[in-house]
């Protein structure tokens, strides 16, 4: 499933990323194949989300979080 | 004795910048990377009688180059006779996400030094760091500990910069790192083959029962929630105003008398003639008209700092991206936006976060149509003048109604603005949000008090050059004219005056919007600074420019007719000059940074043009309309 259905609260680990003009950056920041995320919470609109990654906290728009294909 | 060089690099939010103002002090200077809108930040310290050069690097999570500051940062590199040592600064709370840069730089084979930060912060975290290991799987490349906040560390990061002796690692850490020629999917495969592992090498090196910041999460949960966040929002840059406006008004009233003290006192102690009239009309004025704003643009920054220090602002920058987004903004454009209440010209140069070149540039055409503190007593004596003194509901005065209403219009035409230059703007760049939200942190002090300092150094500098030369320029052109005009003293009134015979050739030009020649002469003097109109007029009226109240001032421009006996200054010609101040770029420094902070002349000829129209158009029409009915 994508990252940004993953329901709040539930951990699981990145199986790829799309490619994209933004995916290295991505990768960058820490979204890389078999690292765990938890989205922590949305924005009262639904988009940005934020995401636990590793041991940072970082905001991603809905459009970003659809690039990140994950494992429940 | 002699000269070290050293740089600092490393991620965003790892505090670089306080390590950065804990080996500097006050001894650093913000300037410019050649032909890029980044900040370049150098400093210097002394360590046992050698002189350490710094250069704090930008942010940056990567080496690849895509962003501005990673080409800053890489180009640097280049040169390897700049540096003799580069220090690593590395947040021990996230080591993983951190050791990325760390290792493309050691794959570079580059003097590094590595300095675990923040240390405090990841004990209590309960994460334990086994630096002697650490240091060994990279050939023994020095480790340092520190937490910039209380200064530990500092004192080993200047001893090593001082003895620093260079070791070449032995092997590569994945390989030798190439920075031109991979793709991106190439740098996507290589940098997961890094994290990979990095992350088995730390499980050797830290041993951790990390858990979530606990305060960060109980914060978020009401600072960001679906509900509470966006009145918490609005009650906190309520505030911020309120600190700006109100805290700043008796500095402000305070340098205000002082400039009026000193120019009293020039004109007496220096002998009568040009020179002293030169000094006493154009520049201690000019420099006044300066430092006055230097109150509020500390506050603004202060609160900033806290706001960023503590971090609050990149949740206002998660909660506004959505909503600024459709305006071709981003979440980013709320500080500009902000700031541009106080002044446009710190607001446009913190565009430079902005890394989408449409949002940066949309945001840099719409910032000064927030009304910035130059206007409020253009405002302010205009309303006293032209709207009457009316209860609304008995509670709300019309007069403050109608101030609050120019804030308010200034926004939307902001927004409507902006997005007209989205439509405009075709280029398409990808824009995107990925933004590290730090945890909730106490601020340093330090870290704030020296970017208030550098942000009134850079609005004092950039403005007050432009601000005083205009000043100059208008005071020639304000007590020179056609000799016929001369008085017996060689003296000249001001409607007679270049000046004044500009204002009365722009008078055709500005007579459908219900001016006169008078106000064409305060609408150009007013390109030096729109407060300035208050002073011209009142020279033109022949009072004293007495302060905040101006009953005088106000008398006069009231009793003030046209030709068929009408008040000049009524509620249709009123409102028309106060719309055309609200949206008028007539603020040639803001327009100078502009160009600067653009690289090109386009962007604020474009700007002006796009304001002017806005303004004579709103004004043409406010005054038809009012008329009519």
């Amino acid at each position: 499933m994508k990252l940004y259905a993953l329901p709040k609260g539930e951990v699981a680990e990145i199986k790829s990323v799309d490619s994209s003009e933004i995916s290295a950056r991505l990768a960058d920041i820490g979204f890389y194949e078999g690292q765990m995320v938890e989205v922590l919470f949305h924005s009262p609109f639904g988009d940005p989300i934020a995401v636990r990654v590793g041991q940072s906290t970082v905001s991603l728009r809905k459009i970003e979080a659809e690039l990140i294909e994950v494992n429940r | 004795m002699g000269i070290k060089n050293i740089a600092l690099v490393g991620n965003p939010n790892a505090g670089k910048s306080s390590v950065f103002n804990q080996l500097t002090g006050l001894k650093q200077h913000v300037g410019n990377y050649p032909g890029v809108t980044v900040d370049k930040k150098t400093g210097e310290y002394t360590h046992e009688e050698t002189t350490v050069k710094v250069v704090d690097l930008p942010g940056i999570y990567s080496l690849y180059g895509r962003s501005e500051e990673e080409k800053v940062v890489l180009d640097y590199l280049q040169q390897k006779e700049a540096f003799d040592l580069l220090v690593v600064v590395v947040d021990s709370t996230n080591i993983e996400r951190n050791l990325l840069l760390f290792t493309q730089l050691y794959d570079l084979k580059l003097p590094l030094a590595l300095v675990l930060n923040m240390t405090d912060v990841a004990t209590s975290k309960g994460i334990q760091i086994n630096h002697e290991l650490l240091s060994e799987k990279f050939s023994n490349v020095p480790v340092i500990l520190s937490n910039a906040r209380t200064g530990d560390g500092i004192e080993e990061i200047k001893a090593l910069s001082v003895h620093y002796q260079q070791q070449v690692p032995q092997d590569y850490f994945h390989n030798s790192f190439g920075i031109d020629e991979t793709k991106e999917n190439e740098q996507l495969k290589i940098t997961t083959i890094r994290y990979h592992k990095i992350k088995a090498l730390l499980k050797e090196v830290i041993v951790s029962d990390s858990k979530k910041n606990d305060l960060t999460q109980k914060l978020d949960r009401l600072l960001v929630h679906p509900f509470w966040s966006f009145p918490i929002l609005l009650a906190v840059l309520f505030l911020v105003f309120q600190a700006v406006f109100y805290l700043s008004e008796s500095p402000m009233d305070w340098i205000d008398q002082s400039f009026s003290w000193i120019q009293g006192w020039a004109q007496e102690a220096l002998p009568p003639g040009v020179l002293t009239s030169l000094i006493t009309e154009g520049v201690i004025p000019g420099i006044g008209g300066v430092v006055i704003f230097v109150p509020q643009i500390a506050l603004l920054f202060l609160i900033l700092g806290i706001l960023e220090e503590t971090g609050y602002m990149t949740r206002v920058v998660f909660l506004l991206d959505r909503l600024l987004k459709p305006f071709g903004l981003n979440g980013r454009s709320i500080v500009p936006l902000v700031s541009g209440f106080a002044c446009a010209i710190p607001g446009i140069m913190a565009t430079r976060t902005i890394e989408n070149w449409k949002e940066r540039m949309i945001t840099i055409m719409v910032t000064p149509f927030m009304s910035c503190s130059a206007r409020l007593p253009v405002y302010t004596i205009l309303i006293a003048v032209v709207i009457p003194d009316q209860q609304i509901f008995d509670f709300f005065s019309l007069k403050g109604l109608v101030l609050f209403g120019l804030y308010l219009v200034g926004v939307v035409v902001a927004l409507i603005s902006a997005l007209i230059f989205k439509w405009i703007l075709k280029v398409k760049s990808a824009s995107y949000l990925i933004l590290e939200m730090p945890d909730y942190k106490m601020p340093q002090w330090k870290n704030i008090f020296l970017t208030v300092l550098e942000k009134c150094k850079l609005f004092v500098w950039n403005a007050g050059k432009i601000i005083v030369a205009i000043s100059i320029i208008l005071w020639v052109l304000a007590s020179n004219g056609p000799a016929k005009y001369e008085d017996k003293n060689g003296d000249i009134a001001i409607e007679n005056s270049y000046v004044g015979i500009l204002g009365k050739s722009i008078e055709p030009v500005i007579k459908p919007l219900g001016y006169d020649w008078k106000v064409g002469i305060a609408i150009i003097t007013s390109f030096a600074a729109r407060e300035v109109f208050v002073g011209t007029m009142a020279t033109i009226y022949g009072v004293e420019d007495d302060g905040e109240e101006n009953l005088s001032l106000q008398d006069k421009m009231k009793a003030d007719q046209t030709e068929d006996g009408s008040a000049l200054f009524n509620l249709a010609s009123g409102i028309s000059l106060l719309l055309f101040y609200a949206f008028a770029m007539q603020c040639m420094s803001t327009s100078a940074v502009v160009y600067r902070e653009t690289k090109s002349i386009k962007w604020p000829v474009i700007q002006f043009l796009f304001m002017g129209a806005v303004a004579y158009l709103s004004a043409w029409g406010a005054y038809s309309f009012l008329l009519s009915i």
